[in-house]
């Protein structure tokens, strides 16, 4: 009887380890709540750097522009019920029309896109949006997706590389441009900013460009 | 070594029956009141044994496969618990083997529920019904004949020199 008592605990005790050491290994989930929202400020300081040491995306030093930004953004950031995160707007020297968002709430915007934009109204639109990828953590999924949780937090430089590259190329999915401009729109309310300036932007980028 | 003879279902009294469904019972409000606290499930879960004990072998055997797959459960729990605690403080990651941690707690939590249940309703049929290993330990913690100490051949002496 012992033996098989003992023979049944040894069972036991692989059947569970083998669950630990399996989901341990081989699954690794695609939650974004699992990268706290410190650490994805952490990991966004070094993207931000490391981008905009790339010629392409040049920090464009314009402390006029810089503060009109700041002022529209102040007024979304009011507009948001407790966020959890620190915004961080940087215009880059870029003839380009684009706007893309790093970890940690971090939102580039090119001075093309200044340039493009008619009215503050339509600016206050771009930045609504990309805060919707912000809150709604599409930045920090998307590099799940593509990286995997355990690379994306190693540190490692060929994967900081990697993941800037990653950043200003691929785009999110469609449920989630969705999902971000939905936010944009809200949020463009609560701020008293007329939301039709979101269509009015996005009829006029796609007759010039798409946007991420 | 030798065993108890086993009772038949017939041979069981009701109220026998109910104290023995009773126990798992026992256990699930006991597991649910100290998952902070493992400590005081348990001590909760001992002294739920200890006065159910002379109710007979049935509702001991049932109480005893209870209170050993609780045990195990509860410090799987309490480990989750200081673990998750920890991460949060350090700020650390919620993968890996934290992850793997987790779903096996889980899976721990399930299969003694479902055990729980499906023990409980043999107890108040009157059936034996052995839980992996657990099953097994306590029929061999309450049917074992242990051996008699004799008195009549004990003589006191004296301490060593
Ligand atoms: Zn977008």
């Amino acid at each position: 009887m012992q033996r098989t008592i003992l023979r049944d605990l040894l069972v036991l005790l692989g059947v569970f380890g083998l669950i630990w050491l399996v989901f341990s290994l081989f699954s690794y989930p695609e939650d974004p709540q699992l990268i706290s929202i410190h650490k994805e400020e952490k990991l966004g300081e070094v993207y931000v750097d490391l981008i905009l040491l790339n010629p392409v995306f040049g920090e464009f030093d314009n402390s006029r522009v810089d503060s009109a930004v700041r002022v529209i953004a102040d007024r979304l950031e009011e507009g948001l019920e407790d966020s959890e995160y620190n915004y961080h707007f940087v215009v880059f020297d870029s003839e380009m029309i684009n706007a893309f968002t790093v970890p940690g709430g971090n939102i580039l915007i090119s001075t093309g896109l200044l340039a493009f934009c008619d009215t503050p109204e339509e600016l206050a639109a771009v930045i609504a949006h990309e805060m919707g990828h912000v809150e709604e953590r599409h930045v920090v999924s998307r590099l799940i997706k593509e990286l995997g949780i355990e690379i994306l937090t190693s540190g490692d430089q060929y994967v900081i590389g990697e993941v800037s590259e990653l950043l200003t190329s691929t785009s999110f999915d469609r449920k989630q441009e969705e999902e971000a401009d939905l936010f944009a729109a809200k949020l463009l309310e609560t701020a008293s900013i007329e939301p039709r300036s979101l269509a009015t932007l996005f009829r006029k980028l796609g007759r010039r460009w798409t946007m991420n | 070594m030798d065993y108890h003879p086993l009772p038949q279902p017939d041979q069981i009294e009701t109220r026998v029956k109910e104290d023995a469904m009773g126990a798992y019972f026992m256990m699930f409000a006991t597991a649910a009141m100290g998952l902070p606290l493992p400590i005081l499930n348990l001590v909760a879960a001992i002294i739920y044994y200890y006065v159910n004990r002379d109710k007979g072998r049935f509702v001991q055997f049932h109480t005893l496969q209870s209170l050993y797959s609780q045990i195990p459960v509860t410090l799987l729990n309490s480990g989750l618990v200081v673990w998750t605690i920890v991460n949060f403080a350090r700020d650390l990651d919620f993968f890996g083997f934290y992850w793997g941690y987790l779903v096996m707690v889980a899976t721990a939590n399930l299969v003694y529920f479902i055990f729980s249940i499906v023990g409980a309703v043999k107890a108040r049929k009157g059936v034996f019904y052995y839980f992996l290993f657990f099953g097994k330990l306590a029929y061999h913690q309450v049917y074992r004949i242990r051996p008699e100490r004799d008195q009549s051949t004990f003589s006191n002496r004296p301490p060593r020199q």
